[in-house]
């Protein structure tokens, strides 16, 4: 099961009812889950009513790897609102997820942003805000 | 659509930078009614008018400035009205559609705002628009388009070797040229390679001056066919190719060198429809809301291939005096920011020679190209209309 780390995230998680399931298993059991397509058998991110490659509503959630390869990076450093100010820096990453879907996470104990290795195997750490009741996914370098 | 059938008949600027005391309101209205006596027509004559995305009210304003608030104060009844609720590109598509199935004849094209003195637009936005939480990355805290932009080139500079020192060429090729365009908000600051690279990255890799900045001021735009544009007093600045393309991927989700990215496709049908290659294109207008979109959408144009951008992104080739001259007023980075009305009114101003100091054709060892090609994108590079514009008779 995927580490899980304490932090005070700078806003509420606001989601959707097609992707709440996603981030209340994330939060309830620590389990990472995707969307999956019964008809055509592909993943797809975020969970929609329909599969976004062949679009049949045949759909469920299924539990996954949390394993991925890093695609890209950033370190934000600047408060673009007032409100993320002192949470900086935040690294913030897209994983291209071994099931396929390319998703979107912080990247956590990384080190230095401009030595962070790209196309890097990561898998998933859920941070976990208490306060606010709700979880999110990290990632961090195998 | 057909080859030349359409033109851009006049454009409209106002007073831009740091002009307190103006509504937005006030910006459009001022771009339309220049944009129409630049055409030489009456405003009556706009019987189509489309503004860029809505945005939330900023101080100086006691309304949305949507369609129906600036057409009464504007004193017009269009039969044709639109605006974007987002930040997609279909403008000219829709200009130039409303024209073809015969209920319009001008359409205007307008875009204002007053995101300097009257607050951060784009703060503003998350504060306003949809209420705290911002989205569902806002608990992420990915709550910018600049870290999504930074997304895109830092991938980029793993894929084709790109990265700050070649951004600092693209900033400074374009400060050259506002250095040149007393209209241009950065016109008396000169930027060296040396400055840029001793900012501070605001998002690592990007430093702010990789950035465009809001402005107050506004930018119109009138199409019409160029059988109409021929009987009025500027010479018709003819579309010759179109593209329009919309990618789905989410900002941080782009791949840089996607052949099938909105830009790429654009660009492809453009050409096409121009008959004409990157060869006989003399200068390019590109949609700069960052340093790295502009390399983005040059590469995906197939100007160069990507790996090789560092030999075609410098100062010497793009800014002025050079052999591919890029955004001749100083771009959205270092002009204005007026969306797509940034890169589509100064290929006007180009083709039409009315730039002064910075005139191709003026500047020794430059020439005034025959066409120009002309990109406008919106969401982060995952919509785009591309124009290639040459001189009409």
């Amino acid at each position: 099961m995927a580490q899980v780390l304490k932090v005070n995230l700078p806003f509420d998680l606001r989601t959707s009812y097609d992707n709440d399931l996603f981030y209340k298993t994330a939060h309830d059991e620590h389990k990472f889950i995707l969307p999956h397509c019964k008809s055509c058998g592909q993943y797809f991110w975020p969970g929609a009513f329909i599969c976004q490659h062949c679009g049949s509503n045949d759909v469920e959630w299924k539990e996954a790897s949390g394993h991925g390869k890093i695609y890209s990076h950033v370190e934000g450093r600047f408060p673009f609102h007032k409100a993320i100010k002192e949470h900086l820096p935040i690294a913030i990453c897209s994983v291209t997820l071994d099931e396929g879907p390319r998703v979107f996470g912080r990247l956590v104990n990384y080190g230095e942003i401009e030595k962070v290795p790209y196309d890097a195997p990561v898998h998933v750490v859920w941070l976990q805000d208490d306060e606010k009741g709700c979880t999110i996914m990290g990632f961090e370098l195998d | 659509m057909d080859r030349n059938k359409y033109s851009i008949v006049g454009i409209g600027y106002t007073p831009q930078g740091k002009v307190p005391g103006r509504s937005a309101a006030s910006f459009y209205l001022e771009a339309s009614m220049n944009a129409i006596n630049d055409a030489g027509l009456k405003k009556d004559d706009i019987d189509g008018l489309i503004l860029y995305r809505d945005f939330p009210i900023l101080n100086g304003d006691a309304f949305h400035h949507t369609g129906n608030v600036i057409t009464y104060s504007l004193g017009i009844r269009p039969k044709f009205l639109s605006q974007e609720a987002y930040c997609y590109r279909t403008n000219i598509n829709k200009a130039i559609g409303a024209i073809e199935n015969g209920t319009c004849k001008y359409v205007l094209i307008v875009f204002a705002e007053s995101g300097r003195t009257g607050r951060r637009t784009w703060t503003d936005e998350i504060d306003l628009f949809s209420s705290k939480p911002y989205d569902e990355y806002g608990a992420y805290g990915n709550i910018s388009a600049f870290t999504n932009y930074a997304m895109f080139a830092s991938r980029a500079m793993h894929e084709h070797g790109t990265g700050p020192d070649l951004w600092a060429e693209i900033a400074v090729a374009h400060r050259k040229w506002a250095n040149l365009n007393p209209n241009a908000i950065q016109y008396s600051k000169p930027l060296t390679k040396e400055d840029y690279m001793a900012t501070p990255f605001l998002s690592w890799p990007f430093r702010a001056l990789d950035a465009t900045a809001s402005t107050d001021g506004g930018r119109a735009i009138i199409i019409t066919t160029t059988e109409r544009a021929r009987q009025l007093k500027n010479p018709p600045i003819m579309i010759r190719g179109y593209g329009s393309a919309n990618d789905t991927s989410k900002g941080w989700q782009l791949t840089p060198g996607d052949p099938a990215s909105s830009a790429a496709i654009a660009g492809r049908e453009a050409f096409e429809m121009a008959g004409l290659g990157t060869k006989d294109i003399g200068a390019a207008q590109i949609y700069d809301c960052y340093t790295y979109t502009v390399e983005a959408t040059l590469g995906d144009y197939g100007f160069f291939e990507k790996e090789k951008s560092r030999d075609f992104m410098t100062v010497e080739n793009i800014g002025p005096g050079g052999a591919f001259p890029v955004n001749t007023g100083g771009g959205l980075l270092s002009e204005g920011y007026y969306m797509g009305l940034t890169p589509i009114c100064e290929a006007v101003m180009q083709i039409s020679q009315r730039c002064g100091d910075r005139q191709l054709g003026v500047i020794p060892g430059t020439k005034l190209p025959e066409f120009m090609i002309v990109s406008d994108n919106g969401g982060f590079y995952q919509s785009n209309e591309t124009l290639i514009l040459e001189r009409g008779k």
